[in-house]
């Protein structure tokens, strides 16, 4: 059965930055049909039907969740397109932005439309100046066509659209953390409740999504949600995009149904291993934050539910390769001086622990561990893991929990023989 | 810190005028509902014009949207792309996150060390190259990468970035662009 | 749900109760006595919920009985009640989490206890008693930070110890509204700090101390003066100004070490300026009266009575002078004092001088600098009392129409210039000055009768809502003085009005009987929170104090 590629149909085509080249290519139909053929409700119940979930990380029913929004109270209601994409291993909507901005502006618009929000923000990640660049260019064209204001493609739908750039910080991915930063305050997150449907950002009801769960919303709108759920499996339908990075020939982004295993997406579409002569090790299927994988567990196949049935997640799909080579405590020091950098500090556990599990992990890997160590890192990773405000915790918890259930002995050998037992390897 | 020798970079002083920036930063905040919002972006734009946010530039933005020096210091120092002090004219944002680092991240911060002289956090004597060790910059698929103030430069090795910084030292300082 | 009046029923620990349905868990079992510990929560500031320390177990019963708790514990200071709600606080995984929990914040926390001020009342140390794990398992070098940082004219600042709960960013926020302190940084790295050359020097900076539950906090002028156990404490009411913010009197040796807030929901929530909090200084300045003097001659109690009181009856009609920091039952003795006294069959004449104003603030500030104003004012009212100004007073002495003055803690001299006072006294009026330190009038006095001052005072005085309160001393008047309602007692007595032995609730509950504005008060109904006049309508805070 052939596969439609449809998020990155225009990926290496430059005259898709320009209006007239986009919709030269089919732009902006679905936005026409949402406003003239359909009702903001008829929208949300189609992308109800199809089943769209979450691609930044939770895998939350899309539709659902617009359907918490309260509609036609007194306050408006606005809509975040949320491209602060900072998950380790995760490349995705970078390329969106950067080959598609008007797909995404497409998907935002039409889910605002769908929100009855009439304005709508982007929050793209501060280092992606260039992408920035690109999506304000599109959007200024846009702007002085008439495609945004008052009465857009001459409904009576206005809608405007602020692209604003965070500036730095892991967390603000996070959506109530976002919602602070888009307010001008530090990235902390939010205690919930008030959940953001009833109160987000200035006080009123908000719906934040991935950028690219919202570059879904065209293609859903102009082909159908059954055109939707034809595409991968139950439950977890519709084209994805994998990321894949680390020690592999063809490091990229594909976009794949939901029914490739981890094996097929590492060796056949990712080229294979780097070095022939050295196998996978571990596979981290989902950003840094999801539990690694040991090399007999990769014939899972990459969806939501078969992955967390196996154990970890489908996260934000950045699948990381490590070879033989790689030393899994270092990795793990690696991630959790992520997660020490970029913890807001706001909340006791997680503030401290990552820079705990931090710590710990460098003297481990430098030849100062004990045999205590191995457990704490477990016991600390149990100590953090829901009792933090957000889920960074969380997030440097599971691969930590990981990591030392399915490389125990690894990280014994580095208490045994004080110091990595691969890194002389390694440095060779 | 004197910053004389950035005078006319893109990173340096533009020149521009309190009173101009001041007209800029209103438009930017006219953008959002409440003025708060438009924190973030005016203190990007501030830090374009001027390099770096000094004690003065935060307590103008903080005038601005309404907020004390206080809640404008606090963004300067949780987010990470905002500078106090206006950086070298060219600023190293070394990606050392797990698939740079499995790709060779470490070997470059050898490199940037045993050419520049300079570990994260420092400034060549001329000025020239800071490095900073960054997180993730979202472009794994090309590890290792660096961005260098907008720009990154990205599937590098050790020869690619000799080239590279050789080219940018070669650089005359104009304003516009070093990408 | 949002209606304020309904109901809804939980259980915590097996106890079943009927609360607020807008409360949170935490809320309802603090006001139930049910230990639940925190750190960032505190009643008049918004809910962070930072600290993590309030987590709880939280479950809904079902229809059948049974309990669905939720997969993970709650913090209980952001978990709103609901109607069926089960709340566990002392099962194993709670206590658990608690220990957890405070072994993150110890890693990084200093050593220095010994040396910390905030012994005693540090809730760190409390906590670390009872969910503290007693051994470290922390191997790393801790975050080192800046130890003295001096962010305010009271305040500095200690970032090793703070635990970053924000009470004291959100009190500056939301209180003062002057935004001064902030978090820097962020991760295990974040401070408080203030922006370089904005100091914290808003009017109310010295509550930061208060509210701050660790050491990192502290008062510059209470700064190692004294360990706490050393101090005995007094509830009492802050003279400072009309508001009379509840407070407490924290002394050692018949000094006063400190002056914190107390809570009262109605006048100052857990609040007070600096100015109040930092009055000892302004109240042991200068010298004291040592013992009572007649025409400038040492005597003893007994004489310097019999002679004031011959002075008085003497005069025919004295008159007197009133500060309006005099307590409720001074005013009614020196009322009582001049009616005995007097002839009778002419009103009594008293002035209530006016003092230099300050400004009202939005927060606590009172413009008028006296904490019983309008309580003297009610009992002048009351006994038809003919109000003059000092001036005035002394005018009629020149005109031989006054021969005795009865002074209660005024300095005639900062109201009219110690010319216009000579001139009367050489005239021939008589001051008897009742006085807790040496000054113009004292000097000029006929019968000096020294006095105590606050902290030394038990009385009651009126706020400017309206709010009877009752001021306690912390200890006796030095030397030879006694409070004034002790000397003004004595003085009515012996004009045949009173018992010596009169005390000062007594006095109240006499002077309400006798008061309209006072009717049905009694001095036992005041409490600690004080009632209003009129009517007298009696609140009863939660507590006597809030962390």
């Amino acid at each position: 059965m052939a596969f439609e590629k449809v998020l990155t149909r225009n990926v290496g085509n430059p005259a898709v930055l320009s209006l007239a080249g986009y919709e030269g290519v089919g732009g902006y139909v679905a936005l026409r049909k949402a406003l003239k053929e359909m009702t903001p409700l008829e929208v949300t119940e189609e992308v109800k039907k199809s089943g769209l979930r979450g691609r930044g990380g939770a895998g939350f029913p899309t539709g659902v969740k617009w359907g918490f929004v309260p509609r036609g109270g007194e306050r408006p209601v606005y809509l975040i397109n949320n491209a602060d994409e900072s998950e380790p291993g995760t490349f995705k909507d970078r390329l969106l932005m950067a080959h598609d901005p008007h797909l995404v502006l497409e998907g935002t618009m039409i889910s605002a439309y769908a929100l009855e929000c009439h304005h709508a923000f982007i929050y793209i990640r501060g280092e992606y100046v260039r992408e920035y660049e690109i999506l304000m260019a599109a959007l200024t064209e846009l702007r002085g066509k008439g495609y945004l204001g008052r009465g857009i493609l001459g409904s009576d739908y206005d809608l405007q659209v602020t692209i604003v750039r965070g500036a730095g910080a892991y967390i603000c991915g996070e959506e109530t953390a976002l919602m602070n930063s888009l307010e001008g305050r530090r990235g902390e997150p939010r205690l919930k409740p008030p959940f953001p449907a009833q109160r987000g950002i200035f006080g009123s009801p908000t719906n934040i999504n991935n950028t690219e769960t919202l570059a879904n919303i065209p293609f859903i709108i102009e082909r159908g949600a059954a055109w939707f759920t034809g595409i991968g499996k139950e439950r977890n339908a519709g084209p994805k995009l994998y990321c894949v990075s680390g020690h592999v020939r063809n490091p990229g982004v594909f976009e794949l149904p939901m029914t490739i295993t981890c094996n097929e997406l590492i060796q056949e579409h990712a080229g294979g291993m780097l070095h022939s002569g050295h196998p996978v090790k571990a596979f981290i299927p989902g950003g840094s934050s999801v539990p690694v994988l040991r090399a007999d567990e990769l014939d899972v196949v990459m969806s939501y539910d078969d992955l967390a049935e196996a154990g970890t997640m489908l996260g934000s799909a950045g699948g990381i390769v490590m070879d033989e080579t790689t030393c899994m405590v270092d990795a793990l020091r690696n991630l959790e001086a992520f997660y020490d950098h970029e913890s807001c500090g706001q909340c006791t556990p997680c503030r401290q622990g990552c820079g705990w599990l931090h710590s710990l992990l460098t003297r481990l890997e430098n030849g100062g561990g004990v045999e205590a160590d191995i457990p704490l890192i477990t016991e600390l990773a149990d100590n953090i893991q829901g009792h933090t405000i957000c889920p960074l915790g969380d997030a440097a918890a599971m691969p930590a929990r990981a990591m030392v259930a399915k490389f125990e002995d690894e990280f014994r050998a580095h208490v045994t023989r004080k110091g990595c037992p691969l890194r002389d390897k390694v440095m060779a | 810190m004197s910053s004389d020798h950035r005078k006319g970079d893109p990173c340096g002083a533009s020149g521009i005028s309190d009173q101009a920036l001041r007209r800029e930063l209103e438009e930017i905040v006219a953008e959002y509902p409440e003025k708060r919002a438009g924190a973030l972006m005016c203190l990007h734009r501030v830090q374009r014009h001027r390099g770096g946010l000094s004690p003065a530039s935060q307590v103008l933005v903080g005038e601005l949207i309404g907020i004390s020096p206080a809640h404008v210091r606090e963004l300067v120092t949780f987010y990470t792309l905002f500078l106090e002090e206006t950086p070298g004219r060219y600023h190293l944002q070394l990606c050392r996150t797990l698939s740079c680092q499995l790709r060779g991240a470490g070997e470059l911060k050898a490199r940037i060390r045993q050419r520049l002289g300079i570990v994260p956090g420092g400034v060549t004597e001329d000025g020239l190259f800071q490095l900073t060790e960054v997180e993730c910059l979202g472009s794994c698929d090309s590890a290792p990468v660096i961005q260098i103030n907008d720009d990154y430069f990205e599937g590098l090795d050790g020869d690619k970035l000799d080239t590279l910084l050789d080219e940018l030292a070669a650089r005359p300082p104009v304003a516009g662009g070093q990408g | 749900m949002s209606n304020a009046t309904a109901k809804v029923e939980l259980t915590i620990d097996g106890q079943s109760l009927k609360v607020d349905a807008t409360a949170t868990v935490l809320e309802v079992a603090l006001a139930h006595q049910v230990e639940i510990p925190y750190f960032c929560y505190h009643p008049y500031l918004s809910v962070p919920g930072n600290c993590r320390q309030c987590e709880v177990k939280v479950g809904s019963r079902q229809e059948d009985g049974s309990i669905r708790w939720m997969p993970k514990l709650q913090v209980s200071c952001n978990m709103p009640v609901a109607e069926g709600l089960v709340v566990d606080t002392r099962c194993d995984e709670v206590i658990q989490a608690q220990k957890n929990n405070m072994e993150f914040l110890l890693i990084n926390h200093p050593l220095d206890c010994p040396i910390c001020d905030q012994v005693g009342e540090c809730w760190l140390q409390e906590h670390a008693y009872t969910a503290g794990m007693g051994e470290t398992r922390f191997r790393e070098e801790k975050v080192h930070m800046d130890k003295r940082v001096d962010i305010g004219p009271h305040v500095l600042l200690d970032k090793e110890r703070c635990i970053q709960c924000t009470r004291c960013i959100r009190f500056c926020d939301e209180v003062t509204g002057t935004s001064e302190l902030a978090l820097m940084a962020r991760g295990n790295h974040t401070e408080v700090d203030i922006f370089p050359g904005r100091p914290l020097d808003n009017p109310y900076s010295g509550n930061v101390v208060d509210i701050c539950p660790v050491g990192a906090l502290t008062l510059k002028e209470f700064r190692f003066k004294s360990r706490l156990w050393f101090l005995k404490t007094a509830d009492s009411i802050c003279p400072g100004c009309a508001r009379g913010c509840n407070i407490k009197i924290w002394h050692r040796d018949h000094a006063i070490a400190r002056l914190t807030p107390r809570d009262n929901p109605e006048v100052n929530k857990s609040w007070m300026c600096d100015q109040g909090r930092l009055l000892a200084p302004t109240l042991e300045a200068g010298e004291r009266v040592r013992e009572p003097r007649v025409e400038g001659k040492a005597v003893d109690w007994q004489e310097a009575l019999d002679e004031a009181v011959s002075r008085l009856r003497r005069s025919g009609r004295p008159a007197g002078v009133i500060h309006p920091w005099s307590t409720l039952e001074e005013g009614w003795l020196a009322l009582k004092v001049l009616a005995a006294a007097g002839e009778g069959g002419r009103p009594m004449l008293m002035a209530l001088p006016a003092h230099e104003q300050g400004e009202d603030d939005d927060l606590l500030l009172r413009a008028d600098k006296s904490p019983n104003r309008r309580g003297l004012e009610n009992l002048l009212t009351a006994r038809d009392a003919e109000s003059a100004s000092v001036a005035d007073l002394l005018d009629r002495a020149v005109a031989g129409e006054l021969s005795a003055l009865l002074v209660v803690g005024e300095d005639l001299a900062t109201l009219v210039s110690e010319e216009k006072l000579a001139a009367a006294t050489a005239a021939g009026l008589e001051l008897i000055v009742v006085a807790s330190h040496e000054n113009a009038t004292t000097r000029a006095g006929t019968i000096v009768l020294p006095a105590g001052i606050f902290p030394e005072v038990d009385g009651t005085v009126v706020n400017f809502q309206g709010r009877v309160q009752v001021m306690r001393a912390a200890y006796p008047p030095p030397f030879l003085a006694r409070t004034g309602a002790w000397i003004l007692t004595r003085l009515a007595s012996r004009l045949g009005d009173g018992s010596e032995d009169a005390r000062p609730r007594d006095l109240f509950d006499e002077l309400a009987a006798q008061v309209p504005a006072f009717q049905g008060l009694t001095f036992a109904r005041l409490g600690a929170g004080g009632c209003v006049l009129p009517g007298g309508a009696c609140e009863t805070p939660a507590s006597g104090s809030v962390g």
